[in-house]
């Protein structure tokens, strides 16, 4: 057997891969071995498994450490290294809640609309994850922004049980006739964000890739939009960008549960 | 459990509950939520690299170049491991971090052994689950795995480092280490 297939078949057993964990957690491994441990993880989800386990186990020796405030210079310095601009804030209006109010109530309208008389155009292709049912829904409804009348954007997104492989869909609503010349593809630099419904803070979940398409949503992303109050689209990729469309994120899983 | 207790379980879910909040975004280069995270998480670990390394230049050094890996690597954040996993996820990002440098430079903390306080680790009086759990079971062990599984996660020291210090045969040292390992995984599990 070549010597590679020995040491790939030797991670596999798991003594040594509690071991290779324990010790990697510890620090006691040689660097080359903390290395190929490195590596190793990547490609092995039960000994990253293991890690993460150790991890747990040994992480509160630190907090018998005391904490100690660093140099202001760390975060300068840090800053300037990973080149990071200035981000300015929201501008007055992004906050009123004149508009909150406004999407609240075309929320309501839109979602008894969307479930009693209205079809969703189908996607490119049928998801699979569809048959679950939508986890999340939101009904985007254009703001004064746009400058336009727009139907509304239905946003939902499926769950998988496989990490990354939860999709969202962007799709405008059947009633599309007042849609007029605008399109929604990556052409036109959109982007959808998520407002966190503990702090309100804005956060990207990306470009918009295209209306009537799925897209893939990372674990990251999928939190994001568990953790959502609103989502809005923008023109543009800042957050002080004009919002074009907004919505509130609804959970219906539990719909689905009961 | 007595209220103390339970107000600092609840804390330090809290903390661990934030670091995975801002991770999750760090995850998609939000600038705003690393700035937030540095500014959470940072203390802590300056005071962990210090265990490592205590001159406080290098220890700054080596506090900005573990940033800087957790903003390049925070795309490979699992959320699907547990709330817990972003804080150890960062610590030991940071602890690899420190201990490369002591590998690559050789540079050392001269404290003698007796001046590591092993009994802060150890004591009673942690205050969360976990941290009471990890007490209770380093207890079980003998004082010899005991210590050098502390001193070694702690202060980063190698395997032949410990044999120096405790005057100990290095196959002695790492026999301490792999049954005490086994021990604390059997106690912790159960």
């Amino acid at each position: 057997m070549p010597k590679k297939l020995n040491l790939a078949a030797r991670y596999q057993n798991p003594k040594i891969r509690s071991h290779l964990a324990s010790q990697f957690v510890l620090g006691t491994l040689s660097p080359k071995v903390k290395q190929k441990v490195i590596r190793l993880i990547k490609m092995d989800k039960e000994l990253e498994q293991a890690v993460y386990q150790w991890q747990n186990r040994l992480e509160p020796i630190n907090t018998s450490t005391e904490d100690v405030q660093p140099p202001k210079k760390v975060w300068a310095k840090l800053s300037r290294e990973l080149d990071f601009s200035e981000q300015t804030k929201p501008s007055w209006w992004q906050s009123l809640f004149l508009w909150r109010g406004i999407s609240a109530l075309s929320l309501v309208l839109m979602l008894s609309l969307f479930i009693g008389q209205y079809n969703i155009e189908q996607t490119d292709s049928t998801p699979n994850l569809a048959l679950q049912g939508p986890s999340y829904l939101a009904v985007l409804t254009s703001t004064k922004e746009s400058n336009q009348v727009l139907p509304e954007l239905i946003v939902s997104a499926y769950k998988s049980a496989e990490a990354g492989k939860s999709e969202l869909h962007i799709q405008w609503n059947k009633n599309t006739d007042d849609k007029q010349d605008f399109i929604l593809d990556n052409s036109q630099s959109l982007t959808l964000w998520a407002i966190d419904k503990n702090t309100g803070q804005q956060v990207s979940l990306g470009p918009l890739v295209s209306a009537n398409k799925k897209q893939k949503l990372s674990v990251a992303q999928w939190q994001l939009i568990k953790n959502s109050k609103e989502l809005w689209l923008t023109k543009g990729n800042s957050a002080t960008d004009p919002v074009l469309f907004k919505g509130d994120c609804l959970q219906l899983s539990s719909w689905k549960n009961s | 459990m007595s209220f103390d207790a339970i107000t600092s379980k609840t804390q330090d879910n809290s903390f661990k509950h934030e670091v995975e909040r801002l991770l999750s975004q760090v995850c998609l280069h939000n600038q705003t939520a690393f700035e937030k995270l540095y500014q959470a998480t940072s203390p802590k670990l300056y005071g962990l690299i210090l265990k490592m390394i205590p001159d406080r230049e290098i220890a700054a050094d080596i506090l900005q170049e573990s940033f800087s890996k957790i903003w390049h690597q925070a795309n490979s954040y699992r959320s699907d491991l547990g709330e817990n996993w972003a804080w150890a996820w960062m610590s030991q990002i940071t602890r690899n971090t420190a201990l490369d440098h002591i590998r690559r430079t050789g540079r050392r903390p001269e404290s003698p052994l007796e001046e590591t306080d092993i009994t802060a680790v150890t004591d009673d009086n942690l205050r969360a689950s976990e941290q009471r759990d990890l007490n209770y079971c380093l207890n079980q062990l003998k004082q010899e795995p005991r210590q050098v599984i502390v001193l070694a996660y702690v202060h980063g020291f190698s395997h032949s480092e410990l044999a120096d210090k405790l005057s100990t045969p290095i196959g002695t040292l790492k026999s301490w280490i792999k049954r005490g390992l086994k021990e604390l995984e059997l106690c912790l599990k159960n």
